[in-house]
């Protein structure tokens, strides 16, 4: 008896001591680099920093009364995405300063930098409007072919929409691949690129008006009442398939966009979870649709890790050079993001309609751009190049919203 | 925690026998945790047989077997099976739905009880038994949860008898495994599955994730002491569990480790016709969780396990039982209560979750009653060469009720179960 309580005791001992308790938390400093001024005097409004535990899903933002060179925070041991927010005056105008720290360790105290940019915000093209995820029969069935996309002229001229492209990214925001090379911070890789076809200012818009882009130009309420009546939209994407079984819909009185290359043999859509990044823009005038499919073809190499073993693979893509970007939207489920699959200056968040890919409460919703104000009936949209702030989630879809 | 006393009681007096049952469940909750109601039977059978060699050592054999088959209703948040031993690594849904369950049970040992000569003790005594138990569960609408355990245990003892009580020491050692899938057949999509690692918040990153692997091994000890007869009871054991919860994707993916350390502790006395006893169990149990950091390649990296769940259980109970003759056959009495809490440190991350955990971690009061109704069906008297043998088999019923109020929440649960067979 007496043995068994020295082992016991001993039993005990161990118990305490067990590996720390860790609730205490650990500093994070980070020195604020801030862009090149010119040597104007710059003053600091209202400031703010949100941070995102990557693990456990919790975001907490504090203001800052006082934005000074570096910031202090304490945190969790864990894995976070760390933003600044700040207003700035230089020169009489009003910017924007924002900095971002994406997937930070935090196992010991941390000290590193946060580079910081002035964004004054966009006055042209912009994405106002995705809508992936497809519609719910009244029968409970999954229906697809009414996805679009809206394009929206943010700015107070007339713009023109000829030789617009539409990017659809080949890597996912939810599978994050170390990229050999890793072409990110100069291109958007692209699996799908159709374009307004190229003309002399042929395709007008107005102030605050949209161009609405839909997979089939048709009255979808007759075969699907809890979808939308898209004959009359701007343009549709037209696949020719090689696969009798798989084929697309044309609408001779809805234009098509111009198919400048496709992953797919059959047709295209939006990937219906929400996973993959989206943007528009331009290729220069000068380059042929041929050429720039010989010229920015790029085979990469990444590693998968698998319980089978670590295999190396290769894929190919083709190059949307960062600087033709108009407008980048990144859309990953809220619960199942890794990685940006742009470059952070296009967009440094992600946007979404569903916790995962396949959460069944996605259809009929979605991601649009927010309103800033209204001038003069004309809607002014955010974009601060940050998603997660412009974009409002699993929105109703309505491909008329915007008129 | 109880279950290494129990294992001793069985082994070291003749109260437990030969018997065939069958028995029927029925209960009702107002909590959903384990679902609102459920009912099933079981089938059951215990053996015991003894023999003796020249030199007069004792030997026994046993073994018991059991099936059984359950259904619930309104089961909501956890999809695992052994919720109360793996909380908060547990797979959680908002949908939920009926559970069925079936489970196959086998434990088979050998004792030996060797008289000695000139010695301050009566005899030696030692015994080793392996216990096997499979269970499955599954719902088949979305979400469809398909959980296998497996629970392999052996169980040693080294001990003496001395006088009228016999002092035992006892070792046990387990492997326990769980794989835990959940399944939409849906064409359009999936409800959210969770993976919590408080009870209240779940690791959200992981949140997409549908296979769970849980395993682990649990070690114990314990010394217990009792009398053949009458005298008094006590015990003493300390038990020790692991389990680490691996999500499968492309890789396994271990996201948190439990811990459990427990103390249980019994004392009382008995006599062939009553029996009384008081009990005490302290649990402790902690979380570690994997921290993870980057993920590129499906490779995640591991950046700390750290504690982020920490809980003292307590719970104190009382057993009584008083066995009535009756001309024909015996009735036996029995009743037990007991009263468990806890006090819990945890990292909260969502309020997704609070009724669940409130419903894991609410103090409870629980009260059991039996009675015991055993008549001989057939006796009969035989003359060996040196000694008279007498055998009989009795049928027996017992019905059996138990309720449990949860005080924090103030949901309760009542069980109603009939059993009948016949014993040797």
């Amino acid at each position: 008896m007496k043995h068994l309580t020295y082992i016991l005791f001993f039993l005990f001992a161990l118990t305490a001591c067990q590996p720390k308790e860790v609730e205490d938390k650990v500093e994070v400093a980070l020195s604020i680099v801030l862009p090149e001024m010119g040597g104007a005097k710059v003053q600091f409004g209202e400031a703010s920093v949100t941070v995102k535990d990557l693990n456990m899903g919790k975001v907490s933002t504090q203001n800052i009364a006082q934005l000074t060179d570096s910031l202090r925070l304490q945190l969790t041991r864990g894995y976070y995405d760390i933003e600044l927010k700040a207003t700035v005056h230089v020169a009489g105008k009003e910017l924007l300063l924002r900095g971002y720290k994406k997937g930070l360790p935090v196992t010991e105290r941390t000290i590193g930098s946060l580079v910081c940019n002035l964004s004054s915000g966009s006055d042209g093209w912009v994405i106002a409007e995705i809508f992936f995820a497809g519609t719910q029969t009244p029968e409970g069935k999954n229906y697809i072919g009414d996805k679009y996309v809206v394009l929206y002229n943010n700015s107070s001229d007339t713009l023109y929409a000829d030789g617009l492209v539409l990017v659809e990214s080949k890597l996912k925001n939810t599978s994050k691949y170390t990229l050999t090379p890793d072409f990110r911070s100069e291109a958007i890789g692209a699996d799908a690129l159709y374009r307004i076809p190229m003309g002399e200012k042929q395709y007008p818009v107005a102030p605050g008006k949209r161009l609405l882009l839909v997979d089939n130009a048709m009255n979808h309420t007759q075969a699907n009442s809890n979808s939308f009546d898209l004959s009359k939209a701007d343009w549709e994407w037209y696949d020719q398939s090689t696969n009798p079984n798989v084929t697309d819909v044309d609408n001779p009185d809805v234009p098509n966009l111009e198919k400048i290359y496709c992953y797919t043999l059959t047709i295209w859509g939006p990937n219906n979870q929400g996973n993959t990044s989206f943007a528009i823009g331009r290729l220069p005038d000068s380059l042929s649709i041929d050429t720039y499919l010989t010229k920015y073809k790029l085979d990469y190499d990444y590693i998968n890790v698998t319980s089978a073993g670590t295999f190396n693979m290769t894929a190919t893509t083709y190059l949307f050079p960062n600087e033709w970007v108009l407008d980048a939207v990144n859309l990953c489920p809220s619960d199942t993001y890794q990685w940006l699959v742009t470059d952070i200056s296009l967009d440094a968040g992600y946007t979404y309609v569903a916790a995962t890919g396949s959460d069944k409460t996605r259809f009929g919703k979605s991601v649009r751009r927010k309103t800033t104000i209204t001038v003069d009936g004309r809607r002014v949209l955010q974009d601060t190049n940050n998603s997660t702030d412009d974009f409002q989630t699993a929105q109703i879809a309505d491909p008329f919203f915007f008129n | 925690m109880l279950q290494l006393l129990f294992i001793l009681t069985s082994l070291l007096t003749d109260t437990a026998a030969t018997e065939v049952s069958v028995n029927g469940t029925f209960g009702q909750s107002t909590m959903t945790v384990a679902g609102t109601q459920n009912g099933g039977f079981a089938v059951e059978a215990n053996a015991i047989y003894d023999f003796s060699n020249q030199q007069s050592a004792q030997h026994r054999v046993f073994g018991e077997t059991s099936y059984t088959w359950n259904e619930s209703k309104g089961n909501q948040w956890v999809e695992n099976s052994d919720y109360e031993r793996l909380y908060p690594l547990l797979t959680c849904d908002t949908v939920g739905g009926g559970l069925h369950t079936e489970n196959y049970h086998f434990r088979g040992g050998y004792r030996m009880l060797k008289p000695l000569q000139n010695s301050p003790v009566d005899a030696f005594m030692w015994h080793i038994a392996l216990e096997y138990s499979a269970r499955q569960v599954y719902r088949t609408i979305d979400p469809r949860p398909r959980n296998k355990v497996a629970h392999l245990q052996v169980d040693a003892s080294v001990g003496f008898t001395a006088k009228d009580h016999a002092f035992s020491w006892l070792l046990q050692l387990g492997r326990y495994k769980q794989n835990n899938d959940i399944k939409f057949y849906s064409e359009l999509g999936e409800a959210m599955v969770y993976h919590l690692i408080a009870t209240d918040g779940e690791y959200s990153r992981f949140n997409s994730f549908k296979s769970a692997y849980y395993h682990g091994y649990i070690t114990g000890i314990g010394f217990a002491t009792q009398p053949f007869k009458s005298g008094f009871i006590a015990g003493l054991n300390y038990q020790y569990t692991t389990i680490t919860k691996e999500l499968s994707s492309s890789t396994a993916i271990p996201i948190g480790t439990l811990r459990t350390h427990g103390l249980s502790a019994q004392f009382g006395y008995t006599t062939p016709v009553w029996r009384v006893s008081a009990y005490a169990d302290w649990l402790q149990r902690g979380v570690w969780q994997a921290v993870y950091g980057d993920a590129a390649n499906n490779n995640y990296e591991l950046l700390l396990n750290e504690k982020r769940y920490s809980e003292q259980a307590y719970r104190i109970g009382a057993f009584g039982s008083y066995t009535l003759g009756l001309p024909v056959g015996k009735m036996t009495f029995a009743a037990a209560a007991d009263f468990q809490t806890s006090k819990v440190r945890q990292q909260a991350t969502s309020q997704r979750f609070s009724e669940l955990s409130d419903e894991l971690l609410s103090p409870k009061v629980g009260i059991d009653a039996s009675v015991r109704y055993a008549f001989p069906i057939w006796h009969r008297s035989q003359l060996s060469k040196s000694k008279s043998q007498i055998s009989s088999i009795s049928f027996f019923f017992k019905p059996a009720a138990g309720y449990t109020y949860y005080t924090k929440t103030t949901h309760q649960c009542w069980q109603v179960v009939l059993y009948a067979g016949i014993c040797f």
